[in-house]
């Protein structure tokens, strides 16, 4: 009751105090104001943080960090436009049941998602002059589904926190690795300011340049020595008091490029405009944008994925930000998949390279993603202990992220569609 | 037409040492197959009766499904074991975990050479059905010592010739190889290491290769009669591969229950297992040789003019007689696919009498009139050359040898089945022994 309690409180007051037009952004995490650079006379610091009454670690006014985040972007919040429990985006922050929904999120939702996991469209295309790929796209179901696996396992869902990272090492990320069964650091717990800033810094998602999860002691994660950053786009347009007066778009409705969809107005104004548009997958944006698929090399044109609409640079950082803490992951050397890599339980990896980043296959959030396929649930983590239903943050239900870049047959031939039409077709 | 992405992941064989190999075979079986075995068993590898596995082409493309599971049978994305991303540090060990002596998820034992009948669980049962086409990589139960032959005869420009078919049995136990296409740790046999033939013209014997189960078969499935990679080859290794593709028509998949729904890999007559089956002929049923179909239903003589066959002349791989769908094309696809790699072998009818050019294989056997699977299986044989010439025949590099060179027949005796170059055999249907 308390909590549900502080919830409301600390929504309300997050609503008094933004003062904000129904398409602010950037609230309380913002750098400029919370540093200093803007003003030594910040005002949001007492949304969170009580000097001698905090209620939680760090001077928290609530009981636990998540409480605070959810108080706003929970499903029950209503200071932020962004739900990360139900993995939607509504077009206003002070938000109730039956606000209009934005998009899907980008990276699902820690208790549901939205991704239409069983049903990936996909065309077939010529490569080059021998060689066929593919084109998938993922699309957005109209209601939320129950994760299957979550970055962060919150109460009341079917996910449970594995205490490891897999893959982390002490070490250069991507060339460190063990000859010995080393399956990653432990853990004692992932919290969101474990990868986000909720005072801003600057970085796509105020993601922050060295994550760091909860760790005490015993545990043996080794957090990374050098920060990475992750290009963010410039904030959104402000009024003359300093109030923003957008919202930034963080649903998978993209524009090839990502410069024509980065804030929410932007968004609503995509001819055609639905919210159920966008493809999970974004291995490429737009998804088909071919004109002749038979035709060597692609003709239609296309942009890698840009959620800060910077396509030329989001993938290779995004790569290196995941392997701050999953090091061995990281793999764009020539032929990772060929060569061994001297470690004992990483030794042959998928490459992370062109437009095949982490991001491409996985949500960082969660992903209502099913393994109900025999050998799909059936695989073991790392460190050989069962994983029984675990989605692994997968967008496709059981293996069809592999066909959704692959056919090892090769029996389709070019312009071959499979799956159902999406709808919107694009975005 | 390839995927990038896979990267000869299908026809790639990673160059390895053969000493590593060995190791790692030997921890192989030893310790992972049990613990593979077990994961097939409780991961209930294939649906009971089902054919193809998980070698299906239109679940692997997307064609049938783009949520497809059986990648997770095989890959790990991030914690591959193996090149290629295999969950398994070699090939032919994640093969052999089904198809293996010691594996129960496939029907096929292409170690032993013998494909088993179903068991209770849908998956390998211990009566043995028939023995496959193409013997075994560690053991074969060709008879290839006690052949029976009958002779016949054939137009020949304006006479009549005498040839023959023969029946090759089957034993009732397994031997031990003395040649195969690879050299699976268990096996007593050395690999050549050269794909002999391979190569343009005056290229020398061939080049080496280091071959993989996936350097022949696609394991992904793609149509093609068992699997067969239209170009099979070694990926970034030093042979030769094809510029055009080679096709193998495959029979339709089964699609009955139980047994119904496999394949028949045997050399017994019938389109599935349950067809062998019901025939209740025994695993010792069958003839290697199948140059007719049956083997003694060959034109006669009456007198005065020669009588058609009973049979068909020809083999047929999975053949049911009197059906439109026998696979009539086999033997020209089959010679045409293993030129493929043994380029210089593929010869036209005159090529006993007409030189080709080259310098070392100058005059060849046709394979044309008589395909290559005729003389010789395709994973590895028993047959025996203890005799003074065949125990020590070069190979094309001139390398003294006693390997069997995947014949079907002791020593020579492969020349005898078609061949009397004596003229004194009459085509009156003489039967030898």
């Amino acid at each position: 009751m308390r909590r549900w309690a502080l919830l409301l409180v600390g929504g309300a007051v997050w609503l008094f105090l933004a003062a904000i037009p129904t398409l602010a952004d950037g609230g309380p995490h913002v750098a400029p104001a919370n540093s200093g650079f803007s003003t030594l006379t910040a005002d949001g610091c007492a949304g969170c943080h009580r000097a001698h009454t905090a209620q939680g670690a760090m001077l928290l006014a609530a009981p636990t960090e998540e409480a605070l985040c959810l108080s706003c972007h929970g499903a029950d919040g209503a200071g932020a436009t962004t739900d990360v429990e139900s993995g939607i985006q509504y077009t206003v922050a002070a938000r109730t049941t039956g606000s209009p929904v934005l998009g899907a999120l980008r990276n699902g939702g820690f208790v549901e998602a939205r991704i239409d996991s069983a049903n990936p469209s996909r065309v077939t295309y010529m490569r080059n002059t021998t060689a066929t790929s593919q084109r998938t796209k993922v699309s957005v179901l109209a209601s939320g589904l129950p994760v299957t696996s979550a970055h962060i396992a919150f109460d009341g869902t079917a996910v449970g926190a594995k205490g490891i990272a897999w893959g982390n090492i002490s070490g250069t990320p991507g060339t460190t690795f063990d000859p010995a069964s080393n399956p990653g650091g432990t853990v004692s717990g992932l919290t969101c300011a474990s990868c986000h800033n909720p005072h801003g810094n600057g970085n796509y998602r105020i993601l922050n340049p060295i994550p760091a999860p909860h760790t005490e002691t015993g545990d043996t994660f080794a957090a990374a020595t050098t920060g990475i950053v992750v290009t963010d786009a410039a904030l959104p347009p402000q009024d003359a008091d300093g109030n923003f007066t957008d919202v930034r778009n963080y649903t998978v409705i993209q524009a090839m490029g990502g410069t024509g969809t980065l804030l929410a107005s932007q968004v609503l104004a995509l001819p055609g405009y639905t919210n159920l548009m966008g493809d999970y997958f974004h291995r490429t944006v737009p998804w088909d944008p071919e004109v002749d698929y038979t035709v060597p090399p692609p003709t239609g044109v296309t942009a890698n994925d840009a959620p800060n609409g910077l396509a030329s640079a989001f993938n290779g950082q995004i790569n290196q930000w995941c392997s701050q803490c999953h090091s061995r992951y990281l793999a764009v050397t020539t032929r990772p998949y060929e060569t061994d890599s001297g470690d004992a339980i990483f030794t042959y990896r998928h490459s992370n390279t062109s437009n095949k980043p982490c991001t491409t296959c996985h949500v960082a959030h969660g992903t209502n993603a099913e393994m109900n396929g025999t050998f799909s649930q059936a695989r073991t983590y790392p460190d050989g202990s069962a994983g029984g239903t675990d989605s692994r943050l997968l967008k496709i239900d059981n293996r069809g992220t592999c066909q959704a870049c692959h056919d090892p047959t090769e029996t389709v031939p070019a312009g071959t569609f499979y799956g159902p039409t999406p709808s919107p077709y694009t975005p | 037409m390839t995927d990038p992405a896979r990267e000869g992941l299908v026809t790639g064989a990673v160059a390895r040492s053969a000493a590593i190999r060995a190791a790692r075979g030997v921890v192989y079986i030893a310790v992972i197959a049990p613990a593979l075995l077990l994961v097939w068993l409780a991961a209930g590898a294939t649906p009971a009766g089902a054919d193809g596995g998980p070698h299906v082409a239109i679940v692997n493309s997307g064609a049938d499904t783009l949520t497809a599971d059986g990648c997770a049978g095989c890959h790990r994305a991030h914690t591959a074991q193996g090149p290629m991303l295999l969950a398994h540090s070699e090939e032919e060990a994640l093969c052999l975990s089904c198809h293996g002596s010691a594996g129960m998820g496939a029907t096929t034992d292409v170690e032993t050479g013998v494909q088993y009948a179903l068991g209770v669980a849908g998956i390998r049962g211990g009566t043995a059905a028939g023995a496959l086409r193409s013997g075994g990589f560690v053991e074969a139960r060709i008879d290839s010592a006690n052949l029976t032959r009958i002779s016949f005869p054939r137009i020949q420009g304006s006479a009549v010739v005498t040839t023959f078919s023969s029946r090759v049995g089957v034993l009732a136990a397994s031997e031990p190889v003395t040649s195969a296409h690879l050299a699976v740790p268990s096996s007593g046999v050395t690999e050549s290491g050269t794909a002999w033939g391979n190569g343009v013209e005056d290229s020398g014997p061939g080049p080496t290769a280091d071959l993989g189960c996936a350097s022949c078969h696609n394991p992904h499935g793609n149509g093609q009669y068992r699997i067969l990679n239209p170009i099979p080859g070694d990926g970034d290794g030093p042979l030769v591969e094809a510029g055009v593709e080679a096709s193998v028509t495959d029979a339709a998949l089964p699609s009955g229950a139980g047994a119904a729904g496999v394949r028949n890999y045997t050399i017994q007559d019938g389109l599935t297992l349950r067809d062998v089956l019901d025939a209740s002929l025994g695993p010792t049923a069958g003839d290697y040789w199948r140059r007719y179909l049956p083997w003694d239903g060959v034109p006669t003589w009456n007198g005065s003019v020669i009588v058609p066959a009973t049979g068909v002349a020809g083999d047929r791989p999975m053949y049911v007689p009197g059906s439109a769908t026998n696979l009539i094309a086999f033997r020209s696809q089959i010679s045409a696919w293993c030129s493929a790699c043994h380029t210089r072998y593929d010869a036209p009818n005159s090529g006993a009498t007409t030189p080709s050019g080259d310098d070392l294989y100058a005059y060849r056997h046709t394979t044309q009139r008589t395909e290559c699977t005729q003389c010789h299986v395709a994973h590895g044989s028993n047959a025996g050359m203890a005799g003074t010439a065949s125990s020590a025949a070069p190979y094309p590099d001139g390398t003294p040898s006693g390997s069997s060179r995947l014949l079907k027949v002791d020593n020579r005796g492969t020349c005898q089945q078609c061949h009397d170059p004596t003229g004194t055999i009459p085509y009156t249907g003489v039967i030898n022994p």
